[in-house]
Formats: structure tokens, C-alpha cells, sequence
């Protein structure tokens, strides 16, 4: 039997789907069966940060309203066969989408795939509600911000709220030099604030934007300490006791090397 | 050996004091021991839990940590056992041991303590007083039934807005680094935020309830 678990944040903007690719990839390389799902229905783009949008002929509501069989809405990553990708309609709304024929599906893929990964849209909407309710696990994604926080706080009580208790924090876009200097939050502080188990931090990545550009999802560059977390964050996933990622400050070294 | 009074859920902000039911003499003489022994700890707030039938304790209990200077905060009496006891003598206090999170509000009658934190976003109001023994980044009402005696103590105060009875105090527009722990209180219709030490100077006596 797979897992299922989602991506969610509150506030939006701050990294759900770009986690999803990582995570969903890492995993596929990792040797897993795993299916990607786009629950952003109407505002589309996990299938760009894949990679995958030109392979779309249909989608999650094709495929629910048996426009579409199974095979053909499973999208078969371009790098190998253990990744598919369930891509959201452009033309619908969050409401078009079926929670019985949803949870109904994710029971299928959960027979097939190792992990079933949901990536939630923003807010506290249906949307939302419908991405968490099969889910075994919640990933809340903040990132060192107050206004994040304050939404990933506000989701964590709708979750307990409906009996959702496995919810790990990813705290995204950490800037090791600001946390230093006192001006960013770090993971403690917000642990502190959300009370959650942390699965992982991500570094903030300026090169984020070529990888979605190119389609070709961090967690590729494998030398990048930004591929490591996500890696990392795969492991603990599939059970393995992984030491959380120490983000030093860049030494002037590191920052010159990065240049060659 | 089984004590007739022992510390439970010691955390760093609070004690909990469980009495046990037994004789008096042994109570006052283990609570001697027991305050002698944790001395240290006296600078922490205390709550009293009595077990049912042990009620008629607690006045000795609290009589004998008072002399050894720890800061009582309350007494937490088993709801169901309620009627025995004199309403005006120990009042009733709801303990809720959780973060509350944006967005969750609680409204109780009676008094409160909150082991954990009040979460910017979040609400609490109580008819009587208000404990928060995490961070307090939350709104919190107390006295809401217009009881102008009700205080508001929190460990570490960063609430943008307080109230008590119905009265409404701002924080100040300048970030708090406060990390003291603080009591709020209405004097002349005026809410004032005092640290908890200088107010435990001026009332020696503390009127919560014990
Ligand atoms: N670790 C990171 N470092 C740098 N940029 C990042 C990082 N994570 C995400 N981003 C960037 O932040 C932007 C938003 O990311 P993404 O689309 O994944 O967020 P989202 O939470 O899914 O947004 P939405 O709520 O709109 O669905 C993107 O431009 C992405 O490249
Ligand atoms: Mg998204």
C-alpha cells in the first residue's frame, strides 16, 4: 500500500509546488513508484516545474468525469518510468472537481504507486479541503516569514480540526546569512511557533528560476546543496533517520568556486 | 513509598502540585520537605491539583509554599467533585494543554491556563483570569463578563491587543522584546502591564481564587 501525503502552505507563493516536483522526483530517482498530482485545478504549473506540460492531453477532471482512462491520464515523466504526473485542468475550477471520485481515485493509486503526492492550492478553500482529505500526511511548506507562518499556523488547527495529526513543516527559502545576522527567522523560531515536526529546510536557491525555466527540477543537480536537502527530505519520507541539513553562510571560497 | 504530595508535569514555566488525600500532619510536614527540596523552583508559578477528597488540604499546602516564597497561580479541583467545594473559596480553572493556533478561539467561564502557546490570530476569553504559560502573541479577554478584578498573566507578552472587562489596551507600535513574565490588571479603568515580580511585591497576596 503507497502513501499519501500533501503538500499545503495557507499562503500562497511560497514553494507547495516546486516541493512537489523535488520531492516527487527525488523519490521516482530514489527507485520509488510515485505519482504526482496537480490540485491547483485552474491555475496549473507543477507540469512546468516538471517539465511535462507540452506530454498533457488530459487531465485530473478528464479523468474523473471518464473522459479519460487511467493510462492516458498518467503522464510518464521524461526521465524515466517510475514518475507520473496527474495534471490539473486549466479551464475548470477548484469546485468542478468530485471529492468522492477524487478519494475514490487516490484509493486506485495507492494499490499502484509507493507515494501519491497532492499538490494542494493555495488558501483554506474547498481546494484545499479536497487536497488533504485522503491524505495519511501533511506537508506544510513556510517559508521564514511572519505572514507565512501565521498561515501555516492557521491550516495546522483545520487540519488537527479534522483529524489530520501527521503534519511535518518544511521551512523553504532560508537565507543561512540573513538567519545569521538576526534578520530572518530561523527553523527554531518557527518551530517554536507551529509546534510541528520539521521534515526538512530548503535553502533559498537562486538559480530556482532556471530550473523551472528548463524544466528540470533541483533535486537533478546533484551537487547542489538545495538538491541534497530535498534528497534528504526523501529519505526521511521513506523512514530513514537523516540529520537535519546545517546551512553555513557561503564562504567567500564557496562563492568563487560557484563562479568557475 | 508513595509521597502525599509530588510535583507533576514539571515544566520549565509551571508546577503542577498534586495532594494526595491523607492526614494533615503528614501533608504539612511532606510539604516542608517537598519545598525545602525544590527551592530552587520557587520563581516558577504553581497550581495546586488536589485529588477528590483532598480539598480540604490544600490551605496547608499552600499556606506552608507561601513561606517558602513560591508564587501560587491557582488550584485546579476535579470537576466532578465540584459541589463539595465553596465556590467563592477555590474557583474552578479550565486547564487546556495545547497551541492554540490562528484562527481557534476559546471562550471559558471561569478561569484559565494555557500550557502552551496563544498563536498570533488566536483568541481566548474568559470570565475570569487569564494564565498563558507559553508565548502570548494572541488576543486574550479577560474578566469578558465586565469582572474588572480579572488580570491577565502571560510569560512572555507579545499580544498585539489586550482586554479586560471592557477595556481595550494596544501594544505599544514599537516590536516587544519583552521576555519577562508580566501581569495585566485594570487600575482607575486603565489596563496597566506590570512585570510579575514588581507586582507580586505590591500584593503579597495574591486574589485568584486559593
Ligand atoms: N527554495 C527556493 N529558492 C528560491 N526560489 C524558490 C524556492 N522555492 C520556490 N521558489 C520560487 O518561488 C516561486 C513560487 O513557487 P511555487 O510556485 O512552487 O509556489 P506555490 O506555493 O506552489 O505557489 P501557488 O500558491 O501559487 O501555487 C517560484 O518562482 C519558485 O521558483
Ligand atoms: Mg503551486
Amino acid at each position: 500500500m503507497g502513501k499519501i501525503y500533501t503538500i499545503t502552505s495557507g499562503k500562497g507563493g511560497v514553494g507547495k509546488s516546486t516541493t512537489t516536483a523535488n520531492l516527487a522526483l527525488g523519490m521516482a530517482i530514489a527507485g520509488k513508484k510515485v505519482v504526482a498530482i496537480d490540485l491547483d485545478i485552474g491555475l496549473r504549473n507543477l507540469d512546468m516545474i516538471l517539465g511535462l506540460e507540452n506530454r498533457i492531453v488530459y487531465n485530473i477532471i478528464d479523468l474523473l468525469e471518464g473522459r479519460a482512462k487511467l493510462n492516458s491520464a498518467l503522464i510518464r515523466d521524461k526521465r524515466g518510468d517510475n514518475l507520473k504526473l496527474l495534471a490539473a485542468s486549466q479551464t475548470n475550477s477548484k469546485e468542478d472537481l468530485s471529492k468522492e471520485k477524487f478519494l475514490d481515485l487516490l484509493n486506485l493509486l495507492k494499490e499502484q504507486f509507493d507515494f501519491v503526492f497532492i499538490d494542494s492550492p493555495a488558501g483554506i478553500e474547498t481546494g484545499f479541503s479536497n487536497a488533504f482529505a485522503g491524505a495519511e500526511g501533511v506537508i506544510i511548506v513556510a517559508t521564514p516569514e511572519i505572514s507565512s507562518i501565521r498561515d501555516a499556523d492557521r491550516v495546522v488547527g483545520i487540519l488537527e480540526a479534522n483529524g489530520k495529526h501527521n503534519i511535518s513543516l518544511i521551512v523553504n527559502r532560508i537565507k543561512p546569512e540573513m538567519v545569521k545576522k538576526g534578520e530572518m527567522m530561523s527553523q527554531d523560531d518557527i518551530l517554536q511557533i507551529l509546534a510541528i515536526d520539521l521534515l526538512g529546510i530548503v535553502p533559498d536557491d537562486p538559480k530556482m528560476i532556471e530550473y523551472t525555466n528548463k524544466g528540470e527540477p533541483a533535486v537533478l543537480d546533484k551537487i547542489s546543496v538545495t538538491a541534497n536537502a530535498y534528497i534528504n527530505i526523501t529519505r526521511r519520507l521513506m523512514g530513514e533517520d537523516v540529520p537535519q541539513l546545517e546551512l553555513k553562510p557561503k564562504s567567500f571560497l564557496r562563492k568563487l568556486f560557484e563562479r568557475l | 513509598m508513595s509521597n502525599a504530595i509530588e510535583a507533576k508535569g514539571k515544566s520549565i514555566v509551571c508546577f503542577e502540585i498534586v495532594v494526595h488525600k491523607d492526614d494533615m500532619k503528614k501533608i504539612e510536614k511532606e510539604t516542608v520537605r517537598f519545598a525545602k527540596n525544590t527551592k530552587i523552583f520557587n520563581t516558577r508559578p504553581v497550581i495546586i491539583k488536589p485529588d477528590s477528597g483532598a480539598e480540604n488540604l490544600v490551605p496547608i499546602v499552600t499556606e506552608n509554599l507561601k513561606k517558602f516564597g513560591f508564587h501560587l497561580i491557582g488550584c485546579q479541583i476535579k470537576q466532578q467533585h465540584s459541589e463539595s467545594v465553596s465556590k467563592t473559596e477555590k474557583r474552578e480553572i479550565t486547564a487546556v494543554h495545547k497551541t492554540i493556533r490562528s484562527g481557534q478561539s476559546y471562550e471559558i467561564d471561569g478561569d484559565m491556563v494555557l500550557f502552551g502557546n496563544l498563536n498570533s490570530g488566536a483568541e481566548i476569553k474568559a470570565t475570569g483570569n487569564i494564565v498563558i504559560l507559553g508565548s502570548n502573541s494572541g488576543i486574550v479577554h479577560a474578566g469578558a463578563d465586565g469582572d474588572e478584578s480579572a488580570v491577565i498573566f502571560s510569560m512572555k507578552l507579545l499580544s498585539p491587543q489586550i482586554r479586560i472587562a471592557d477595556k481595550v489596551a494596544r501594544a505599544p507600535r514599537e516590536n516587544r522584546v519583552e521576555t519577562e513574565p508580566e501581569i495585566a490588571f485594570l487600575s482607575s479603568s486603565t489596563i496597566i502591564v506590570q512585570s510579575y515580580n514588581d507586582w507580586l511585591i505590591r500584593n503579597e497576596k495574591l486574589n485568584l481564587g486559593i
